[in-house]
């Protein structure tokens, strides 16, 4: 599904941490900070696999590593990345060029970035 | 078939570790040993070994996927066969029809609410120990 004039999703939404960290008694966020290390750490392989399957023009390996990182970034609340994952699971060959494969994986990378940013701020404050 | 005390086993099978490190510390929280698998057919060993009372299939695994391990499960274990959870991405409920003819018995859909599952997990331990 693309929303090319769409306003953006947010980019973290808290819900799925602080229903984890509910569930889990969580109160120093050891859980949540561990769920989103293994997430972080998962998504740079699958970013690197994006931009190599963008370049190589490898429509089927992008649709599946977008799928992975779209599957693992709404656990941790990622939605405007899962819905920008999403638009690229459904790229094909005869609609969509490398070129703008190549420009649809930066916009998840920097969308990564944001989304990583943000986390990264919301354990600092668990951590207080 | 219904779920079991706390202490038994579950198996976790997924190939987003996500979703396995979340599934296993809610499984845990409620008092499962959890054994995790990344793929269907290591799913299909430990399953084999360890005799879980309910087993989290992710639908699409490498090696064997989700449906395969549970009709495989289904043919092996006709006495004590585990509850079987199959966790689908949204856009994939066509993949219903497929999971229940292979024998599973609920559905997951991601992302799932861990407060949700927290809850269902508890109604069928609870369940089992009337």
């Amino acid at each position: 599904m693309t929303r090319p004039d769409a306003v953006p999703l947010p980019t973290l939404q808290l819900t799925m941490l602080e229903q984890l960290r509910a569930a889990m008694g969580d109160d120093s966020g050891a859980f949540a900070s561990q769920l989103v290390r293994i997430y972080l750490d998962q998504a740079v392989d699958l970013l690197g696999r994006l931009g190599k399957a963008a370049e190589a023009a490898d429509y089927a390996g992008l649709r599946e590593d977008a799928h992975a990182l779209r599957g693992s970034t709404e656990g941790v609340g990622g939605t405007n990345l899962a819905s920008l994952c999403y638009d690229l699971e459904l790229v094909r060959e005869e609609t969509s060029a490398v070129e703008e494969l190549v420009a649809s994986v930066n916009r998840v990378c920097q969308e990564f970035s944001t989304l990583a940013e943000q986390l990264s701020s919301y354990l600092s404050q668990l951590d207080r | 078939m219904t779920m079991p005390d706390a202490g038994a086993v579950a198996v976790v099978a997924d190939d987003d570790a996500v979703t396995r490190r979340m599934l296993t510390m809610l499984l845990e929280r409620q008092g499962f040993r959890v054994l995790v698998a990344e793929d269907g057919a290591a799913a299909l060993s430990l399953v084999r070994e360890g005799h879980p009372a309910v087993v989290f299939l992710d639908a699409r695994m490498p090696v064997m996927d989700g449906f395969e391990v549970a009709r495989a499960i289904g043919e092996e274990l006709t006495a004590d066969a585990p509850y079987l959870i199959m966790v689908t991405a949204a856009g994939q409920e066509a993949d219903r029809e497929r999971a229940s003819r292979a024998g599973v018995n609920e559905f997951l859909t991601k992302p799932f609410s861990p407060s949700r599952l927290s809850s269902r997990l508890r109604e069928l331990r609870e369940a089992a120990q009337q």
